[in-house]
């Protein structure tokens, strides 16, 4: 496993981390759309290193659609912007997203270049009667998904994790102290 | 959120039971039929919760299944799993599948991929019932009824 470790993702690692305590912790909402792009591209940058292009490339969309979103809930809202806030608002978006641009295309190209091309594939590294035999189940989906690649479950499970815990806080459920019926009910 | 009329909660009285008792099945027996396994399990067990919800209303939902309830039991599914992954550490690397895999086609084989099956059905249904019902129900608008 330690040769597949390759010094570049430290950095790359160090920039996710960054970006997203940055994304959470900042004020102004378009300096967190660029701190949200800024991880996102480093992600895709850590997932070339580690030999997956195609992964890098669905990255990139997501990350752009994300940023997209961020910026227009930005611009879509603060009605009583004054015309000096509104341009260096505007500048610094325009800044940023050249250079996120700049930089999305550069993880972009080298992952287009590690690509395997259409219809051409790996072959996988196991069979199915071995997948079967290695994990003891007799389902080859779940002995992939459970037995073979259980971080990818751990992933997902994951993903949904945080999903709920971010509904629950946007919608401000909370629990009351020492109400049993009216803690479950919406807290304003 | 209102109930709605009898013949909808009578059929969904009578339809929820099989769709969670399904539900379980795919989430207990996912390692080995040709069906599905934890996700879509608990997916299901959420349909079923969500079903009645709509069809008995928001008081039902209160009384019977909190969302503080299903928040919780997410947790502790996600406790559960992160619990299965560290005891691999004992057999080497984290996840690794360090219990007896059992005969094959028996319900306790495969080792942890069934423990893995079934927090992931548990953490499905618990967060996909809370989520939806939080979205549904709840907000700072739409303080009281809704």
């Amino acid at each position: 496993m330690a040769e597949l470790i390759h010094w570049q993702l430290y950095p790359l690692l160090a920039l996710v981390l960054a970006g997203a305590v940055v994304a959470v912790e900042v004020r102004g909402r378009a300096a967190s759309a660029a701190a949200v792009g800024a991880t996102g591209v480093a992600l895709a940058a850590a997932f070339v290193v580690l030999g997956a292009p195609g992964l890098a490339a669905a990255q990139a969309p997501v990350t752009l659609i994300l940023v997209a979103m961020l910026l227009r809930v930005d611009a879509s809202g603060g009605g009583e912007e004054t015309e000096k806030a509104g341009r260096d608002r505007r500048g610094f978006v325009a800044a940023a997203s050249l250079v996120f641009a700049g930089f999305m295309g550069a993880v972009l190209i080298s992952a287009f270049r590690e690509i395997l091309p259409f219809g051409h594939g790996a072959a996988p590294p196991f069979d199915a009667g071995w997948a079967l035999g290695e994990t003891g189940a007799g389902n080859l989906v779940s002995a992939v998904l459970f037995g073979l690649r259980p971080m990818d479950a751990l992933a997902a499970a994951a993903a949904l994790l945080g999903a709920v815990v971010g509904v629950l806080a946007v919608v401000r459920y909370r629990e009351e102290d020492g109400d049993a019926d009216a803690g479950d009910g919406p807290d304003s | 959120m209102q109930g709605m009329d009898l013949i909808v909660r009578t059929v969904a009285r009578m339809a929820a039971g099989f769709f969670a008792a399904f539900g379980m099945y795919l989430a207990l027996y996912g390692h080995l039929g040709p069906a599905a396994g934890g996700l879509a399990g608990g997916a299901l067990v959420a349909a079923s919760l969500l079903l009645v919800l709509v069809a008995f209303g928001r008081s039902w939902a209160e009384d019977t299944a909190p969302v503080r309830t299903a928040a919780r039991l997410q947790c502790v599914a996600a406790v559960h799993l992160l619990v299965v992954g560290l005891a691999g550490l004992g057999g080497g690397y984290f996840l690794y599948n360090l219990l007896d895999k059992g005969r094959q086609f028996h319900v306790m084989s495969s080792g942890t991929v069934f423990y893995l099956g079934v927090g992931v059905a548990i953490l499905t249904a618990a967060g996909l019932y809370a989520g939806v019902r939080a979205l549904v129900t709840g907000g700072p608008e739409e303080e009281g009824e809704l």
